[in-house]
């Protein structure tokens, strides 16, 4: 009987990796078979043309980067601040309750649907700050969208963090932001880093949060200020031929497009992977 | 066995001017007592034992010592602690050089991850903003006093964690040596060694003796007997842990006072 439920549980077990394998390769491998057919180097490195179903995707794979880069320079400080406050300046038994209040506060807003931060953004930067659609503008959105995921990973990096190294950093005389600066983020480094590229991989790929604020479909080019100063970008270049078009050399362009967006976030968990590794391989030894 | 003397046995008893003194310190975390009124005097250039059974609060007594129990925003101390007869819960006290005067070193090594020279160099570079071509020879000093520069002094840019547990414990001696505290406050140092590592550590201590005042916690009473010169011995009254007796190691170790000393002095083998 126990061995029989022991070989169902690992079939159970089996059969829902295997399921997920399988949706994320035949999503993956669409993707990509439908796209081969304009995928190739000019496709990367060319601008769109035909009013944004024909030519190659360069602006948008820029546009991609800049507002990615930017979410990654608006959450980074306020996330490590956010972890910081948690960890370290909220310790003790006095802070219970504000702690419980930071952490309802982040995951209620890793719980906001992203098309409300779409349209907060709007009514904040482009009506109130008279903005426009602006790139900085779908970087902060962006930044503030990945802001509770990357905050938690690095409160837990550093809650699990091994009480004995700020005592003996302490005990030798070094003050709290010394602590903090020597032995709390080198070594909580990787749970930041983990954290962001993982965030900045699903913020690459939203559309809602810069659809009202940040992105056109065609038309931008690198953006020269702040104000009015759009950019294009895959997510929104993907959404907008998805809805629009029948023809079906649009529709290779749209796969080609999203077979490099794929790559981009692919990348981007990737580049994730060695730092995950590596503090696996610090769990385990400590 | 130590080719050293019995500290307990060689040195006079002559009282000076403390350089460490506990003075009523009681210690409560949200409420409950933990410690009792606790009265203490740490010469300089001298070894005190402290003693005790588990949860008498011995190695939270030692926090007090240096302030390092302010980690725990719970606690809370009473009665005072005075270094050179100034307090060191003063409001104006400047609790990071406090520490770097009183240096400590706890049960379980702690190595930072980084080179053997890094973990020396840890918190001198940044409490005393050591200039960098003072670097080389604080780390040779420090590991010297440490007794550990004949076995490192070829791999200094080595991982620390790749020494053996014996050494990484004389390698967090440098690193608070190399800041050049006045008192070492050593928390069951020899608990997770090999006998042969013990043996070395407690070598250490009777020649460190020679410039600061130390204060060891151990649960070894020949330990104690080797190295320190007295001795003060925490019980447990009411469930609070409290100071029973206190001297020299000869007298507190082969007349004591009180029943609970005797019982834990019958336990441990001596």
């Amino acid at each position: 009987m126990r061995k029989g439920l022991d070989r169902a549980f690992t079939v159970c077990a089996a059969a829902c990796a295997a399921v997920v394998c399988a949706l994320v390769l035949g999503i993956a491998g669409a993707i990509v078979w439908r796209g081969m057919a304009v995928l190739d180097w000019r496709f990367v490195s060319r601008l769109a043309s035909g009013g944004g179903g024909a030519g190659g995707v360069l602006y948008e794979i820029l546009g991609t980067v800049i507002l990615v880069v930017t979410a990654l320079g608006v959450c980074a400080p306020l996330a490590v601040g956010v972890a910081l406050a948690e960890a370290v300046y909220l310790d003790g038994h006095e802070n219970r309750r504000t702690r419980r209040w930071l952490f309802a506060g982040l995951y209620a807003a890793n719980s906001i649907p992203s098309v409300l931060l779409g349209i907060a953004g709007l009514i904040v930067f482009s009506r109130w700050l008279g903005w426009g659609k602006s790139w900085l503008a779908g970087g902060i959105l962006l930044g503030l969208m990945i802001l509770p995921t990357v905050s938690v990973a690095l409160i837990e990096r550093l809650r699990s963090l091994p009480r004995k190294y700020v005592e003996a950093a302490t005990g030798l005389g070094l003050s709290r932001s010394q602590v903090i600066w020597s032995v709390l983020l080198p070594q909580s480094l990787g749970g930041l880093v983990s954290g962001l590229l993982l965030g900045l991989a699903r913020a690459a790929g939203e559309t809602a949060p810069i659809l009202f604020a940040a992105a056109v479909f065609s038309g931008a080019g690198l953006p020269a200020g702040v104000r009015d100063s759009p950019v294009v970008a895959l997510p929104y270049h993907i959404f907008v031929l998805a809805q629009d078009s029948l023809d079906p050399a649009v529709q290779d362009h749209l796969w080609g497009a999203a077979a490099v967006l794929l790559a981009l976030v692919l990348a981007l968990s990737l580049l994730a992977l060695p730092v995950r590794l590596r503090i696996h391989e610090e769990a385990k030894s400590a | 066995m130590l080719d050293v003397e019995p500290q307990g046995e060689t040195l006079d008893c002559e009282a000076g001017e403390p350089a460490l003194a506990a003075e009523k310190l009681s210690v409560s975390i949200r409420g409950r007592l933990l410690l009792r009124a606790v009265d203490l005097r740490i010469e300089p250039r001298r070894v005190l034992g402290i003693l005790g059974p588990s949860g008498a609060g011995k190695t939270t007594l030692l926090r007090c010592l240096n302030r390092l129990s302010d980690l725990v925003p719970e606690l809370t101390v009473a009665g005072d602690v005075r270094l050179h007869g100034k307090s060191i819960y003063d409001r104006t006290v400047d609790v990071d050089a406090l520490r770097t005067r009183i240096g400590m070193i706890f049960q379980q090594p702690v190595v930072f991850p980084g080179s053997i020279a890094g973990n020396v160099l840890f918190g001198v570079r940044r409490t005393r903003r050591l200039p960098r071509r003072a670097w080389a020879e604080r780390v040779e000093r420090a590991l010297r006093e440490a007794a550990l520069w004949n076995e490192v002094k070829d791999r200094l840019r080595e991982p620390a964690a790749r020494l053996s547990v014996g050494q990484q414990q004389r390698l967090c001696l440098a690193r608070v040596l190399a800041c050049e505290p006045e008192i070492l406050l050593l928390d069951e140092p020899t608990s997770s060694l090999d006998e042969r590592s013990t043996r070395e550590i407690e070598e250490l201590i009777l020649r460190l003796r020679e410039r600061h005042a130390i204060v060891l916690v151990t649960h070894n009473l020949q330990q104690a007997r080797r190295v320190a010169f007295s001795v003060a011995c925490l019980g447990v009254r009411d469930h609070v842990g409290e100071l029973i007796e206190s001297g020299r190691c000869c007298d507190v170790f082969d007349q004591p006072r009180t029943p609970e000393l005797a019982h834990f002095l019958s336990r441990e083998p001596r």
